[in-house]
């Protein structure tokens, strides 16, 4: 029997599934001892601190966390636009130029935030800067790719008119192209932003401030209520900006192209600006000047740790699991999230069902925007209270808080599929089960795959927030080395991280060519 | 005093106003094009109040500020009280001396955190444990080890087990040895006493922690989770700061039926101030001396000093120099914690 490409894939995908799942084990997984401990926390969430000393340092943090997004985007949409212009070949041209600028933007984009955090502290100290950079840099990176894209799938009669009469290429993209993708552009830099507010949250933790820094002190003595209040903060802080991102980009958002956006951009960066009290001299201090080229050399070139070869190597194959295992959790929790949020498109319910509905849906959109609000090393402590050490609770915790993510952007697709496919199943009597395997799924299908295909390159990189669990892996050799202040193994393990998500990219190609 | 390095102010209610005026518009429904987009409402509030004013801003006024740091070893809310009370004893005693100086302190997440404050020079004096204070001595060229507790001569860890493991009390180090296939968890990875020395004693008694343990070895992150994790059964043992457990011990928050100290380790070096080389440069000839005067001081017949010192778990606060260390420092070679 010959096996279509797509058959093949999947039994594939379940193989690599089977072998993660036995790597982490099977026996010893759940911990029943720790429920008390996991139930505390959860209570706790009745009774968060509202303290006016603590409310008021709660308020100052999440000032401080939009902030870093607000000019953590700022940076990468600059970065986004010169970016998009040096890799877009009609701006470019197809010369060996434009590939290596290509080839330069894929680095960042394989780096995790918290691991530039990590390295600029070292150079820069505990500066508002670094979280500015640490959110502009990856982000730009993905950002100019994204606008690339954009302006070389966007309708070419303009542009070709523009160069035929002897324009330009820039001229000929700016006057031919940009008012094209403006609105596009746009809607993406919101929806960067939205990522912005997660990723500044848990950049905190290294130390710049904002509510990452104030959970990181609160987690060290373990104040649930404390970590509860910050949590609600973060909860109120994600959700509007996701409320503010889906309505910018949706059908009923601004309708004018754009043109109120660089107002609105420019109020946000000036009060960001003055509330971090960013001071753009560091970077070119006296100490960053003398800091930076001598962590250039600490990090070039990169060693192995003492482990060697064999320790990378099964740090990496842990990580590798430890992946496919929150990949699966992730989807799986994600699609049933997204199936509970989903407003029924036939409407033939009666006044209660209709608020039975809503409960439904307004419930289903806190516990996914739990799910995401709360960082993923928080949920890493919370599971391995409940799970024994090892690859699960760093694996379940990881899904979980993408599955919040997920959840949502899956929920935005299905809404985006036309309606009919599965008003003509429900006309013809279908169930709800039914309804959803012939109506719903296989109009979304592909776009669901792709949205887990792109959420697992950046599960491979969150792998190295997830401490304590025990899971080693990647993160763990990463921290080891951090701590013992050895930056060439850093570097060392950097790269694997790099290629890693390169290699996930890659993957992804493939499995979207595939599929399509 | 606030727990950040700045107070919380007024500025930082704008945009949560903003936000809660877009969130009304969004959460109702999704067909609402109407409002204005945020920033409308900034204009208006601006100029309204002062700004409080920030530490930055105090870095440029005439006197300069010293920055001292610690690892945080302890539940925040004592850090802060600590510090709090240790910065208006070191600018009285310092003034005594004759330099105006504001001390702030400043706090970090993470012990290595507190390293790199002291290496890029945001921290002009730190209170590191036995490891990250060797490392910042290493990193730092001439920073100098000028002051530990009397109690610091002499530190401990003790090692702890859930109460149902059957891990029975240990009386030396050889003993240590029965550990091997339980699991378990060490405290912040450049603790020393959550760490490196019970790694070392570890080591002593043949058991390697990658390889003679169930799982791998954890790393709650601090005593007090290390605490929670064996309790909760998540660990079979644990090790931590003897200090804390003792604290915890004594104010009853620790569940002794699910966790019992099943091992107290020989005593060694630990905690000791650490300080920038060039302390005489920025804050006046003689400064280094004068800030180590200034703990050595700290008197337990005066109430205010022995509230500090009570806070530090200390007598009194006695000299010291790097060469204290070089027993650490060695250990810490040997754990692959110092390269």
């Amino acid at each position: 029997m010959t096996l279509t490409p797509r058959r093949r894939l999947v039994l594939i995908g379940a193989l690599v599934v089977v072998w993660a799942i036995g790597r982490a084990g099977l026996s010893g997984v759940v911990n029943t001892s720790g429920a008390s401990a996991f139930q505390r926390f959860w209570r706790s969430a009745l009774s968060p601190d509202l303290s006016a000393d603590f409310l008021s340092l709660t308020i100052e943090a999440t000032a401080t966390t939009a902030a870093f997004a607000v000019l953590g985007s700022a940076l990468a949409l600059l970065i986004g636009v010169a970016g998009a212009l040096a890799i877009s070949e009609r701006a470019m041209g197809t010369g060996w130029l434009r590939r290596a600028a290509e080839v330069v933007a894929t680095v960042p984009r394989a780096v995790h935030e918290i691991l530039v955090a990590l390295l600029l502290i070292q150079v820069l100290g505990f500066d508002p800067m670094v979280a500015v950079i640490a959110i502009g840099v990856p982000f730009g990176a993905v950002t100019a790719k994204v606008y690339a894209d954009a302006l070389d799938d966007a309708d070419r009669s303009a542009y070709d008119g523009l160069r035929a009469s002897g324009v330009g290429r820039l001229t000929a993209v700016a006057y031919g192209l940009v008012p094209l993708v403006r609105g596009e552009f746009v809607s993406y830099a919101f929806y960067r932003f939205e990522c912005a507010i997660r990723s500044a949250a848990v950049l905190g933790i290294v130390g710049v401030g904002g509510l990452g820094f104030q959970l990181d002190i609160s987690f060290e003595s373990l104040r649930y209520d404390e970590i509860w209040t910050l949590i609600f903060a973060l909860m109120l802080l994600s959700g509007t900006a996701d409320a503010v991102s889906s309505w910018v980009r949706g059908p009923s958002g601004p309708s004018d192209g754009g043109r109120w956006f660089p107002v609105v951009a420019a109020v946000g960066v000036a009060w960001s600006w003055w509330q971090v009290g960013l001071d753009v001299s560091v970077l070119w201090s006296a100490r960053t000047l003398e800091r930076g080229p001598e962590l250039l050399r600490d990090l070039f070139p990169p060693e192995l740790g003492p482990g060697g070869w064999t320790e990378l190597w099964s740090a990496t194959v842990d990580t590798m699991s430890l992946v496919v295992v929150a990949v699966v959790v992730a989807a799986l929790f994600g699609f049933v999230g997204a199936a509970v949020v989903r407003r029924p498109v036939i409407d033939k319910r009666s006044g209660l069902s209709a608020v039975g509905d809503g409960f439904r849906i307004v419930v289903g959109r806190l516990v996914l925007l739990t799910a995401r609000a709360v960082p993923a090393p928080v949920w890493a402590f919370l599971f391995v209270l409940v799970l024994y050490p090892g690859i699960w609770p760093g694996a379940v915790a990881l899904g979980v808080y993408n599955a919040g993510v997920l959840g949502r952007l899956y929920a935005e697709a299905i809404e985006s599929q036309p309606p009919e496919p599965e008003r003509a199943a429900a006309l013809a009597g279908a169930g709800r089960w039914t309804r959803w395997a012939y109506g719903v799924i296989p109009g979304a299908a592909p776009r669901l795959v792709s949205l887990t295909v792109y959420r697992s390159e950046v599960m491979v990189r969150e792998t190295i927030v997830i401490g304590v669990v025990g899971a080693g892996g990647l993160g763990q050799l990463l921290r080891d080395h951090l701590v013992a202040r050895d930056f060439g193994a850093v570097m060392g393990v950097v790269i694997v991280l790099i290629v890693l998500a390169i290699a996930a990219d890659a993957l992804g190609r493939v499995i979207r060519r595939v599929l399509r | 005093m606030s727990r950040t390095r700045r107070s919380a102010s007024w500025r930082a209610l704008i945009p949560l106003s903003l936000l809660a005026l877009t969130a009304a518009s969004c959460a109702g429904s999704d067909d609402s094009g109407s409002d204005e987009p945020p920033g409308s409402a900034a204009a208006e509030t601006d100029g309204t109040s002062e700004p409080v004013e920030e530490s930055e801003s105090a870095d440029e006024s005439d006197s300069p500020v010293l920055h001292i740091g610690a690892i945080p070893d302890q539940e925040p809310e004592r850090l802060q009280r600590t510090y709090g009370l240790l910065a208006d004893h070191l600018e009285e005693e310092l003034a005594d001396d004759g330099f105006t100086t504001d001390v702030e302190y400043v706090p970090v997440t993470d012990y290595s955190g507190a390293v790199t404050g002291f290496v890029v020079g945001d921290l002009d004096a730190v209170w590191f444990g036995g490891l990250t204070g060797v490392q910042a001595q290493l990193e730092v060229e001439g920073a100098q080890a000028v002051a530990q507790r009397d109690i610091d001569e002499a530190f401990t860890s003790v090692f702890i087990a859930g109460a149902d493991t059957g891990v029975e009390t240990i009386d030396d180090v050889a003993g240590l040895a029965a550990l091997e296939g339980q699991s378990f968890t060490f405290g912040s990875e450049s603790s020393t006493s959550g760490r490196l020395m019970p790694q070392s004693f570890l080591a002593e008694a043949g058991i390697d922690p990658d390889e003679d343990f169930e799982g791998q070895p954890g790393f709650s992150g601090s005593h007090d989770a290390t605490i929670e994790l064996v309790a909760a059964g998540t660990y079979d043992v644990g090790a931590l700061n003897s200090q804390v457990w003792d604290d915890r011990v004594a104010d009853g928050t620790v569940d002794e039926t699910a966790v019992v100290e099943v091992f107290r380790t020989p005593p060694y070096y630990d905690y000791h101030w650490v300080v920038q080389p060039d302390l005489d440069d920025e804050f006046g000839d003689g400064f280094t001396e004068a800030f180590t005067e200034a703990m050595t001081a700290l008197d337990p017949d005066d109430p205010d000093d022995a509230e500090v010192l009570e806070l530090f778990g200390a007598g009194a606060f006695i000299e010291t120099e790097n060469g204290n260390y070089a027993a650490i420092e060695a250990v810490g070679r040997d754990a692959g914690l110092i390269r």
